[in-house]
């Protein structure tokens, strides 16, 4: 177990940078996950992490010791692939036990921990197989087994639950953070899906084009998004917004949409971007479909819209809504659920209103 | 190297950013060995072979005198040339036309499903398995004036009075190598189609047919384009064969009659071998390298992974694509109506067509497989049954093919020497044993060192190929790949004389190892491409040095890539004629091509019966090869030229 301390690390391909002065420290435990749409960057940082990529600039310390210059068998990394990456022409045993005898265990040592590993992962009778005669679950299991058996100081996951169905990739899902609870190992997780990473994760951190946009546990990312892209990245159904024009009057926030006008809380805002707002400013309102409920009753706020689409999901049921033009997702209950063609009130708290500049796309 | 001292100052300049040589070093190491082999090998012979194109040599005094481009300029206006010239182009242009066309219409039936479909895939594959030079004993025997196969059937048939002299004739005979290069080539360009064919997606068809698509349109529409690539590649490794075409011509015609079948090889060879005139002869054949690698630039044009092609290509294929759309509508319908009145005329409409036009397409597909069994295992069972034959039975007036008794006789005779009987004894016969022990000696060793060295340089070309040095080193491996053999063999011949290495196995091995070696490096780099790179990044975290990490993971995972490679090679230097041929001179280190072509030079009828068993001897290794490795051979070559 270790702590991993990032220092504006940066790898460049080229004339591309596709990592871009990283800087984050993964406690000791942690299970931190790298979120962020394809390209981002989050894999490339997975590989600098485990010595397999060189750094264009900064370093990486596990614990103490400055692990930048290392060759990955000299860090103590282990790594779950996208592909898995079994050895195919070992057993289930020899693939879980190939890093430890690299590692010049004892072989009474190895066999214990095989055994144990395939114990926790449910392989015990699968160890004499070869990876083409196992599902694709049992293979993600192996090459999970062959990652923690050896006790690393830090557990790299690279999108490890992408090649698994629906079902499977959701219990998986729960056996990971099991797992890793109980050997308490640090690790890194790399995924693009959102939901995944506020599932499992303690802390997550969301890039974009190589840069690190926002860092912290699911819920803060989740209702306190630094900026636009970090707030319609996360969540789904995505984030409404609406195109509106902000202007302080007194000790209300007037907000104008089409021919509406809104009045929120002062506090909507932060300090700081409350001095910009004595005059009119283009922002965007956001607000999540699960907090623009049908039927406003205590609500702060309330428009109006057309339904046009309802989609049951189950617990809730989304409807698309026309509001003024523009399509709005908002929820309801299923029970009480409105038609196509029905106009609804939505109402939503202020507390849960986001707003943005629309020019800098940051938090007001 | 000044790569790496720009390395070194950019790294001063950033103090925290790691240098690339480093990563560098492990990838050039392991192409080095591979890199130093061949272009030692072949570099030196080809500046060699300049010098001497730009020499006149007098050999008795071993003078050489400076000529400038003299040579060049004396033979290139002469006739002889121009019509040598004229006559690889024609060769050329039969040849890989009608391979193309038969290896096409070959995997199209290969690709349809039937009883005995694998077997008929390997049995496809014995004619390009075989030594040419067995080959050309087979054809030019069957082609035989006086007592050939040919004049046989007819004999027994009743069709011909008197046998035919078939390559009396000119016209005639370079039209019959022509043939006989074509059965030998055809095999490899029905695999590789077959295998584009076999890539290809099924639900391009599906789409197409609910489309409303009829077979031909989607023949010209869906599967032609699909195939370019790979029939692009068939074209241009035929053409580069037809080009170089040699062992051929040695074994059926020799040049002649007159000089009817003088090719350019022929021609080159003469001239350096046969009037030992060694400027001129260098000059042609540098004149033929120089085509062949004008053709090899333009392969590696088209497959090199790193050419771009505009993406402007697609705008401008339009139209004549509309065009050749609007034709092959145009014929289908015909086709259709045409079909339609038939089935209407014999059958009336309804089920009864659909069913008629199943039977009448399994009736094509049976009679296109037995033609392609014919085709490619005829001759060879047929030199297996005149290997049986004894000798008086195979030279008899008038001619015919019905064998009087079988025996093994010949086989003894070759195999055993010691016990001739009846008086007839064989020199040749005598040299088989040795010459196929040579030929096991060389084979192994070349294909041995080739999947050690040929792999280091392929994991790295395919791992680390991105660097300036990686990508031109293989450019250039590539490019002498398509040089021409004969063009290496002067200055091999004279550079061997000098280092005492003529007439050794050794100097075979090392002959072979550079003319294959680009090759080997070249299936092996296709063969790890498809290995997952994570993979080793596996074993390099769990705890494998990169070159561990080689060792243990990727060469055991590569194995069928090796076996493929390995394959190869064997069969490649088992079958080698011209370079055996020149380089060695006493039985001691002949291989047996060179020992069943020795047969041709002094032939006795008693001396038939054992040629055609030394025959079947010596293609037997490479066409049982063949047979069991024939989806391990193709899939090597295709990972080898296709991918990038």
């Amino acid at each position: 177990m270790a702590r991993v301390t990032i220092d504006r690390m940066s790898k460049d391909y080229g004339a591309v940078r596709a990592v871009n002065g990283l800087a984050l420290e993964i406690a000791d435990g942690e299970l931190l996950t790298l979120l962020g749409p394809s390209g981002c960057g989050k894999s490339t940082a997975l590989s600098c992490i485990a010595g397999l990529e060189r750094l264009s600039e900064g370093t990486i310390r596990f614990d103490d010791r400055d692990v930048t210059e290392l060759e990955p068998h000299q860090r103590n990394v282990a790594m779950v692939f996208q592909d898995y990456a079994l050895y195919p022409h070992m057993d289930v045993r020899d693939n879980i036990s190939f890093g430890l005898k690299q590692q010049k265990v004892d072989p009474a040592a190895i066999t214990q921990q095989v055994e144990k590993a395939a114990g926790m992962l449910d392989l015990g009778s699968y160890l004499d197989r070869r990876p083409a005669e196992l599902s694709g679950g049992q293979r993600q299991r192996v090459a999970v087994g062959r990652a923690v058996v050896r006790d690393p100081a830090v557990l790299l996951m690279d999108e490890p639950l992408s090649n698994l169905d629906a079902g499977l990739r959701l219990r998986t899902r729960t056996e990971i953070k099991r797992l890793q609870r109980e050997l308490g190992v640090t690790t890194v997780f790399v995924t693009h899906d959102q939901e995944e990473a506020m599932v499992l994760s303690d802390r997550m951190a969301v890039m974009r084009d190589g840069l690190l946009q926002q860092i912290g546990p699911p819920m803060e990312v989740y209702r306190e998004p630094v900026n636009l892209f970090v707030a319609s990245f996360i969540g789904s159904p995505a984030m409404n917004f609406l195109d509106v024009e902000l202007v302080r009057e007194g000790n209300t926030l007037l907000c104008r949409f089409a021919e509406r006008t809104l009045r929120l809380a002062l506090g909507s805002v932060s300090e700081a971007s409350l001095k910009s707002l004595d005059r009119p400013k283009k922002a965007l309102l956001g607000i999540r479909p699960s907090d623009l409920l049908v039927g406003g009753s205590a609500r702060e706020q309330t428009i109006e819209g057309r339904v046009f689409l309802v989609e049951p999901v189950g617990p809730v049921t989304f409807l698309d809504v026309d509001v003024e033009g523009r399509v709005v997702k908002a929820a309801c209950d299923p029970d009480t659920a409105p038609v196509v063609g029905e106009v609804v009130p939505l109402g939503f708290a202020d507390s849960r209103v986001r707003l943005f500049d629309q020019a800098t796309e940051q938090r007001l | 190297m000044s790569s790496a001292t720009i390395e070194k100052a950019a790294d001063q300049r950033h103090p925290t950013r790691r240098s690339s040589v480093e990563s560098l070093r492990l990838p050039v190491l392991m192409t080095l060995p591979t890199l130093v082999i061949v272009f030692v090998v072949i570099g030196i012979p080809l500046v060699y072979s300049l010098a001497l194109s730009l020499h006149r040599i007098n050999m008795l005094t071993q003078q050489w005198i400076f000529v400038g481009l003299q040579n060049y300029l004396e033979i290139l206006p002469q006739p002889d040339f121009l019509y040598a010239m004229g006559r690889t182009l024609y060769f050329a242009v039969v040849t890989v036309s009608g391979g193309l066309a038969l290896g096409m219409a070959m995997a199209l039936v290969l690709n349809q499903r039937f009883w005995g479909r694998g077997v008929l895939r390997s049995f496809v594959l014995i004619p390009w398995a075989m030594s040419p030079v067995a080959v050309g004993i087979l054809w030019g025997w069957m082609l035989n004036g006086n007592y050939g196969t040919f004049n046989g059937i007819l004999t027994d048939l009743g069709l011909v009075e008197k046998p035919i002299a078939w390559l009396a004739n000119g016209w005639a005979a370079l039209n019959l190598v022509a043939l006989v290069h074509i059965w030998n080539q055809a095999p490899l360009a029905s695999l590789l189609i077959l295998a584009g064919l076999q890539s290809m997606p099924e639900n391009l068809h599906r789409a197409a047919r609910i489309d409303g698509a009829g077979p031909l349109v989607r023949f010209f529409r869906i599967t032609l384009p699909w195939l370019r690539p790979m029939l692009l590649l068939v074209l241009i490794l035929t053409t580069i064969n037809s080009i170089m075409a040699f062992d051929l011509f040695w074994t059926i015609t020799k040049g002649g009659p007159g000089s009817a079948t003088t090719v350019f090889s022929w021609m080159g060879y003469a001239y350096a071998f046969q009037f030992f005139r060694f400027g001129e002869g260098a000059a042609i054949l540098y004149v033929l390298t120089i085509l062949c690698l004008g053709l090899a630039w333009l392969y590696l044009r088209l497959f090199f992974p790193r050419t771009r092609r505009p993406p402007a290509g697609s705008d401008v294929e339009a139209k004549p694509r509309g065009l050749g759309h609007e034709l092959v509508l145009r014929v289908e319908s015909r086709v259709q109506a045409a079909r339609a009145r038939l089935t209407g005329r014999v059958l009336g409409a309804g089920w009864p067509g659909a069913r008629l036009r199943r039977l009448l397409f399994r009736l094509g597909l049976g009679t296109g497989v037995l033609l392609i069994f014919a085709w490619s295992a005829g001759p060879f069972l047929w030199l297996v049954i005149m290997s049986l034959s004894p000798s008086v039975d195979l030279v008899r007036t008038p001619p015919t093919v019905i064998p009087e008794t079988l025996t093994l006789e010949n086989f003894r005779y070759v195999l055993f020497p010691g016990g001739a009987v009846d008086g007839q004894s064989s020199v040749q016969a005598t040299r088989v044993p040795l010459s196929i022990w040579n030929s096991f000696v060389v084979a192994s060793f070349v294909t041995a060192i080739n999947v050690v060295i040929g792999s280091l340089a392929g994991y790295a070309y395919a791992r680390h190929g991105r660097g300036k040095f990686m990508t031109g080193s293989l450019w250039a491996l590539m490019m002498t790949r398509m040089t021409p053999s004969l063009a290496l063999i002067l200055p091999f011949f004279i550079i061997f004389r000098m280092a005492d290495l003529i007439d050794t196995r050794t100097a075979l091995v090392i002959a072979y190892c550079s003319l294959i070696l680009p090759l080997s490096t070249w299936i092996m780099k296709g063969y790890f491409e498809g290995l997952p790179p994570n993979l080793e990044r596996a074993a390099l975290v769990d705890g494998c040095t990169r070159l561990e990490a080689i060792i243990k993971i990727i060469l055991p995972v590569a194995k069928p890539g090796l076996v493929a490679a390995g394959i190869f090679c064997f069969l490649v230097s088992w079958n080698e004629f011209i370079f055996a041929l020149i380089l060695t001179s006493t039985p001691q280190s002949q291989t047996i091509p060179v020992i069943i072509s020795g047969f041709l030079v002094q032939l006795r009828f008693y001396d038939y019966g054992p040629m055609f068993a030394a025959s079947v001897l010596a293609i037997l290794p490479p066409v049982l090869l063949a047979l069991v490795f024939q989806r391990h051979l193709v899939s090597g070559m295709l990972s080898g030229s296709l991918k990038g």
